[in-house]
């Protein structure tokens, strides 16, 4: 039998439910062929899953309905079904989480929370009514740009609440320290960049209304006192907006190095000055409409790359994901407490139950269960566990409750040792220097020689203020502004560009290296499958779906299998729990129980296919209900594995998993079992990924991480470990691997883009140094015409970005 | 041409008196967010008072 496909799957859950082809979401908008259904004044409300069913409630409850009728006038929007988070965030209620993230003040308390899954002018609006839905909540005040959300609460009011309120209400929310010196610092810093921009403009303005009269053929006192004046407005321009120029161009020579601002500096300070000279001996020209135009345009064309590169996520904000875990900690006198698990020590009895991550490593003393691994090692089966296993962290309780003893916390934790290899791996130098950075370094070098040439020429004449004009006019022409805005602008008009898809890049240059790569390592566990072991088929021979009894005897089972069963249970219905007798759990066996008077045993049924197990459920030994359980491939793994070959990538298959499973799954995706690498460790992944120069690794395990750093490109998967994402260069916040693909076609045509910019700039470059040394130009036609080269790249790049969107 | 002697320096107090509002509104944070009051502002009208309570938790 060939592994099912995606076909073949919804086909069988489509044949199990009735009736109509499909439904819409009431709350996503997601068709779907399982529905589930409210009954609301005895019309069906349809939804996807049970999330966004209890935010419809939610939302309904609250007569927040608008959110619905807002919700439709943006069509264009994308929304993801709801992810129930069972997190209960207690340990937000802590005096130390409170110190870190909350500021408190006598009559209120303020929280800054980052909330993942902002995406329409709906979630704003239900985000800025919470203070409806929670009686704590004095106001909410949301950011739309950076998704970053305001908390003002009544004092007293849980933290954990509101964290609960949001999270129901489908959006995860990640705290922000509450780092209030950073961010004043931050803000300052933009308004000062406003500032200077206005205070340029005003100045400008106001030195061109002169200008006109005097380019008119004003003459005598008249003109004196104008240009005198002109002095006076232009000296807040030079001495206070244009100052980033000047340190910029100091900080480069201390450098040893030529950078764009050292051209524009030199002509601001010797056009000042020479404009000063003029005016005290009377004759010469002045250049302060010059010059404060071309602060004014330069600082424009770098506002709007700010202000670009600020929309949608930031790469910032991806240091709000790093989740806290808090922990029960039983201490000697039987007490419980709940810490955060970075504050556990050694010796430290620690209660854990399904669900829970281990935050520690340690020793099991009391309990059995079973353990998912997979993102620590890469194994996708669950490992039964008992007294006396060793746990690590940064493995999952699948099932069972246990004590453990900590035996290792921190550094020192299996997990702690892969954090400092990550962290001890040097950050990786980028191989490719940007292009236009060396053109521009370049170039200016031979324009500060070529100004210096006209100087000294026309001095050597007896012109000197004819040399020093057409040198100031090279200066301000040959500026290589485009040449040094094309690169950053088109890289960060598509980082936006991704981030509105739900990929956050973490630094610019990745995106020059995903263009130029050919070699794709996937992670199998996790990473193209879903990691957990779920429910394909639920086929029963008789129309009873026998969901109590099964929940019923799971409902106490410690099995690894138990979890799943009784979640795709409680995905389909509520269900009601049975009197039971003689409930018995064998070990390697199964449970049975006697429902009714009638007796059942779940236990293993021998399945043909090697890559699922298939329970089944016995009614007086007869065989009445067979469930297929297996880590399901994510829905787009196959589809994204095939426009990956087409784009011409190479895709590798990379895991710890057995080789069983390893090429059962490369079969399935089309991988040429040569390009598919079983029972990896971490060393071995990085060696693998190593071999190749440019590579791109996609993972989500700590096995990963390693190989993250390593590789040119690092993708980090949604549900990736902390520890990944530190590593990772990429971060996608939406399921599955299809992504990739956005990201290598916007990196492509990121680099057109730029190429384009850059030849345009140089070709323009060329011509106008070509007019300005043979005095065809002055300086004020060269601080006009300057900047336009700035803006045609602008405009080129803003193309670009409206045509996708 | 006497009338320059006044229109100027008029003109330069104008310019001077606006700009220096702009340097108070930036400095007062009201360029810090500039596209949600845009989107907030297409809300129902009963969504005044949350915005103005909003404006008043901020003050304090």
């Amino acid at each position: 039998m060939t592994a099912p496909t995606r076909e073949s799957i919804s086909e069988q859950s489509s044949k199990a439910m009735p009736i109509r082809s499909s439904y819409d979401c009431t709350h996503c908008g997601l068709s779907t062929k399982n529905p589930l259904f409210i009954n609301d004044q005895s019309t069906e409300i349809a939804f996807c899953c049970k999330g966004c069913m209890t935010v419809y409630e939610i939302i309904k409850d609250n007569k927040l309905g608008e959110y619905y009728k807002l919700k439709e006038s943006e069509p264009l929007q994308e929304s993801i079904p709801v992810f129930q988070s069972k997190a209960n965030y207690k340990h937000y209620d802590e005096t130390n989480f409170k110190n870190e993230y909350v500021s408190v003040s006598e009559d209120n308390q303020k929280i800054k929370i980052y909330l993942e899954g902002i995406h329409c002018l709906a979630c704003l609006w239900l985000i800025e009514n919470t203070p409806k839905m929670h009686p704590g909540i004095i106001s909410a005040n949301l950011n739309f740009e950076n998704s970053l959300a305001e908390f003002t609460m009544r004092p007293n009011t849980k933290i954990s609440e509101i964290a609960l309120l949001l999270s129901k209400l489908g959006y995860q929310p990640h705290p922000v320290k509450n780092d209030d010196e950073l961010q004043s610092l931050k803000t300052k810093e933009e308004r000062d960049y406003l500032i200077r921009l206005g205070i340029a403009m005003a100045c400008m303005g106001n030195i061109l209304l002169f200008s006109i009269s005097i380019y008119a053929g004003l003459e005598g006192k008249l003109k004196d006192s104008f240009e005198w004046l002109s002095l006076v407005i232009a000296l807040p321009v030079l001495l206070y907006s244009a100052t980033p120029f000047y340190k910029s161009a100091y900080n480069s020579l201390k450098q040893k190095r030529f950078n764009i601002d050292l051209p524009v500096s030199l002509a601001l300070i010797f056009g000042g000055l020479g404009g000063v000279v003029s005016l005290l001996t009377g004759h010469g020209e002045t250049y302060f409409d010059s010059l404060t135009s071309l602060v004014f345009l330069l600082l424009l064309s770098r506002y709007a790359l700010l202000k670009i590169k600020q929309h949608g996520v930031s790469s910032s904000s991806l240091e709000y994901f790093s989740s806290f875990g808090s922990v029960k900690v039983q201490r000697e006198n039987g007490v419980i407490e709940t810490v955060l698990a970075k504050y556990l020590e050694l010796n430290d009895t620690i209660l854990l139950s399904t669900g829970d991550m281990v935050p520690a490593d340690g020793e099991v003393l009391q309990g059995t269960g079973a353990v998912n691994t997979s993102l620590l090692t890469g194994e996708s089966n669950p490992i039964a566990i008992k007294e006396k296993s060793v746990l690590f962290s940064g493995t999952e309780i699948i099932s069972g409750e246990l004590s453990m003893v900590v035996q290792k916390v921190g550094n020192s934790t299996k997990l702690g040792q892969i954090l400092t290899e990550v962290n001890r791996t040097k950050s990786k130098l980028s191989p490719i220097s940007t292009l236009s950075d060396k053109i521009s370094r370049y170039f200016i070098a031979v324009v500060l020689f070529l100004s210096l040439a006209l100087i000294s020429y026309f001095s050597f004449q007896g012109n000197f203020t004819e040399g020093a004009m057409r040198a100031l006019t090279l200066l301000i022409i040959t500026c290589p502004c485009a040449l040094a805005l094309a690169t950053p602008l088109a890289l960060a008009s598509a980082i936006h560009k991704l981030s509105s898809e739900g990929i956050i890049v973490k630094s610019e240059d990745v995106l020059e290296k995903v263009a130029k790569t050919k070699d794709i390592y996937l992670d199998k566990t996790g990473t193209l499958t879903k990691g957990i072991f779920q429910v394909s088929n639920w086929q029963s021979t008789t129309e009873n779906k026998y969901y109590d009894i099964v929940w019923t005897l799971e409902s106490k089972a410690k099995h690894p299998i138990a979890q799943s069963l009784k979640n795709y249970i409680e995905s389909k219905v509520t269900p009601v729990e049975l009197s039971v007798e003689n409930w018995l759990e064998v070990p390697g066996i199964g449970v049975e129980a006697i429902i009714d008077s009638i007796k059942y045993r779940i236990g293993k049924f021998s399945s043909p296919d090697p890559l699922s197990t298939t329970i089944a459920l016995y009614e007086d030994d007869e065989p009445v209900l067979k469930v297929q359980l297996r880590d399901n491939l994510r829905h787009d793994s196959i589809e994204s594995i095939k426009t990956i070959v087409e784009a011409g990538f190479r895709p590798h298959l990379i895991s710890g998993d057995s080789e069983k499973n390893v090429h059962n799954i490369a079969k399935v995706l089309g991988i040429p079992l040569k390009h598919a690498f079983f029972r990896v460790t971490p060393k071995d992944k990085v060696e693998i990924v190593k071999k190749t120069d440019l590579s791109i690794m996609v993972g989500d395990g700590a096995n990963d991480a390693m190989a993250l750093k390593e590789a040119e490109v690092g993708i980090a998967v949604k549900g990736s470990l902390d520890i990944s994402l530190k590593a990772a260069d990429i971060y996608l916040s939406n399921m599955g691997v299809s992504p990739i693909l956005e990201i290598i076609k916007i990196s492509r045509e990121c680099i057109q883009v730029i190429k384009r910019n850059m030849i345009f700039s140089i070709l323009y470059n060329l011509v106008g140094a070509t007019l300005a040394i043979n005095g065809y130009l002055n300086p004020l036609w060269a601080a006009v015409l300057m900047p336009l080269s700035s803006f045609t790249v602008l405009l080129s790049t803003y193309f670009w970005i409206r045509r996708k969107n | 041409m006497e009338a320059l002697l006044i229109l100027l320096p008029i003109s330069l107090l104008l310019g001077g008196t606006f700009l220096f509002l702009f340097i108070m509104n930036v400095k007062n944070g009201d360029f810090d967010d500039l596209s949600t009051p845009a989107k907030r502002m297409l809300f129902e009208d009963e969504n005044i008072n949350t915005n103005l309570n909003k404006k008043q938790g901020l003050e304090k």
